[in-house]
């Protein structure tokens, strides 16, 4: 039998509702779906002042926190499916997210964590994000970024492609990386600092003995050198910059092979060296004090004043 | 006696342990006074962290609604006190047998790499002669030991790096490519620019700052190479 109208008009206002409902459904099955994809995760273990905490975390964001305390503790969000680990005893700890042997990509976490402040950290990540403040220790990310704040002891940072940016109070800081951007602030005593491809920015009064270095990546310098520091830059074909303050007093040897030198802080014009075309200058500012080295093979190298 | 583990540890701490593991893990700390001690440190370690102002992060609203959960069960439980025995039978942390290879390849690496970086830098002194005067004037009599030893140091190099190299290969599959294509490129940037610097060497062997970029440039490389070994 064939359908009256009513019942056809009742089939096709139904036809009507159920694509907006399925969609309505759809929606809040996903936004449902998103709420769960992490699960909520807290973890605490007691910790030794100056414990060793060995960290492995692929992908998505870390904090590491120093505080006053003789524990750690572990909160954030693990993405469903992925394994959080926690392992050790008081005298060290290591902890993150497993690797999928088959290779499968680890999905993104969050966590946040606290640690005694004078534990030793190593964080090793892939693409994750790595925020720590007052830590000392070693982070390392392939291509995610670095970011260090704070008082600590020791900070090694070494990234393939990632972006570091230091603000970070230590007597011995070094850092890597090779087509990130390498940003340098804060007071690092000793500095050791460099790129392959990226651009190197320090920003510093506070560094004293201080090595720079990059392959094609800019250089720029801009601070004071402290007294009796020692300063090296050396560059392939990036230039390398150096802002002083008008009032310093620091000897500069410059030195480029094929590279040229500008001097915007004195009169003095820089010597050309043949047979390559170089160039090398030799500046005395003030009462001396620091020495800076600058070799390039054929970048620039520019002095200037703030 | 095999103990209970740290996320059942973690679970009974906290009260989100399921009933079955509650059951299980309850009936081994019976028998277990260094599980049971380590259990009740735990619970102890909750309480005074819940009362500590907790870190700003984006998922504090969910992680703050989780400490209310775990804060209402451990009250409901009522933490009973259990003997004080330090835990002894969590195994201590040991750096994986992966990362420790890696680390010694590249110390032994390094190591040779200050060699090279040492030989250059001793030659990168002035040359003398018996006055005691710069020896500008006879370039070639001191280029040839100067372009010998050179050619040695830079040689004992390219042997420790073609080997971390041949041991990279073999874990490139590991890497992915867009980390492929990075450390390719990154490599290949310091390849030309050694390359440059050794032709002009070649050219005006004397040349200091010539001696000190090219060690710098070796540095670089087996920077990136001990770099690359992590990221396997």
């Amino acid at each position: 039998m064939p359908p009256s109208p009513t019942t056809r008009a009742a089939s096709r206002c139904g036809a009507g509702l159920a694509l907006p409902m399925l969609a309505a459904a759809t929606a809040l099955l996903a936004l449902g779906t998103g709420a769960r994809a992490q699960q909520p995760l807290i973890r605490a273990r007691v910790l030794a002042a100056n414990a060793p905490v060995k960290i492995f975390f692929p992908t998505g964001s870390i904090r590491v926190d120093a505080w006053d305390r003789d524990s750690i503790e572990v909160r954030g969000r693990v993405a469903r499916g992925e394994h959080f680990y926690l392992a050790g005893d008081a005298h060290g700890i290591k902890l993150g997210i497993l690797d999928h042997p088959d290779g499968i990509l680890v999905r993104p976490s969050d966590i946040v964590l606290r640690v005694p402040r004078a534990s030793q950290i190593s964080v090793k990540s892939v693409s994750a994000t790595i925020t720590a403040t007052g830590v000392s220790g070693w982070f390392y990310s392939v291509s995610g970024a670095i970011h260090l704040s704070g008082r600590a002891r020791t900070v090694e940072v070494e990234s393939l492609a990632g972006d570091v940016d230091l603000g970070v109070i230590a007597s011995w800081v070094r850092a890597r990386t090779g087509d990130g951007r390498l940003v340098v602030r804060g007071a690092p005593e000793d500095l050791d600092a460099a790129t392959v491809r990226g651009p190197l920015d320090v920003e510093s009064a506070g560094v004293v003995r201080g090595r720079f270095a990059s392959v094609q990546g800019d250089i720029r310098f801009a601070g004071a050198p402290a007294a009796n520091g020692v300063f090296e830059f050396s560059n392939h074909s990036g230039a390398v910059n150096l802002v002083l303050p008008r009032t310093v007093s620091a000897t500069l040897d410059l030195s480029s092979i094929t590279g040229s030198i500008e001097n915007n802080f004195t009169q003095l014009r820089p010597v050309a060296s043949a047979p390559a075309g170089g160039a090398t200058l030799h500046l005395q500012l003030g009462a001396g004090g620091p020495h800076v080295t600058v070799r390039t093979f054929r970048g620039l190298i520019r002095v200037g004043s703030r | 006696m095999t103990h209970i583990t740290e996320d059942e540890r973690q679970g009974l701490a906290d009260g989100t342990l399921d009933a079955d593991g509650t059951a299980a893990a309850v009936a081994h700390l019976a028998q277990c006074d260094a599980c049971a001690a380590d259990v009740t440190q735990l619970r102890t370690l909750m309480h005074q962290l819940h009362d500590s102002p907790p870190p700003s992060s984006p998922n504090d609203s969910a992680i703050e609604e989780l400490w209310t959960t775990i804060r209402a069960r451990i009250e409901a439980r009522k933490v009973v006190e259990l003997s004080a025995a330090p835990p002894t039978h969590v195994a201590a942390v040991t750096r994986s047998g992966h990362w420790h290879v890696w680390r010694v390849a590249a110390a032994v690496v390094a190591v040779a790499a200050a060699g090279v970086v040492a030989i250059v830098q001793f030659h990168s002194r002035p040359v003398t002669t018996a006055a005691g005067s710069p020896a500008s004037a006879s370039p070639a009599a001191s280029a040839q030991p100067a372009l010998l030893q050179a050619s040695d140091s830079s040689r004992a190099y390219q042997q420790q790096v073609q080997q971390l190299l041949d041991e990279i290969e073999m874990q490139r599959a590991m890497l992915g490519p867009t980390t492929t294509a990075v450390a390719d490129s990154d490599l290949s940037a310091i390849d030309q620019a050694i390359a440059e610097l050794r032709a002009a060497l070649l050219r005006d062997p004397n040349n200091a700052a010539l001696r000190q970029l090219l060690a710098t440039s070796y540095q670089q490389k087996l920077d990136l190479l001990k770099r690359l070994n992590n990221a396997s």
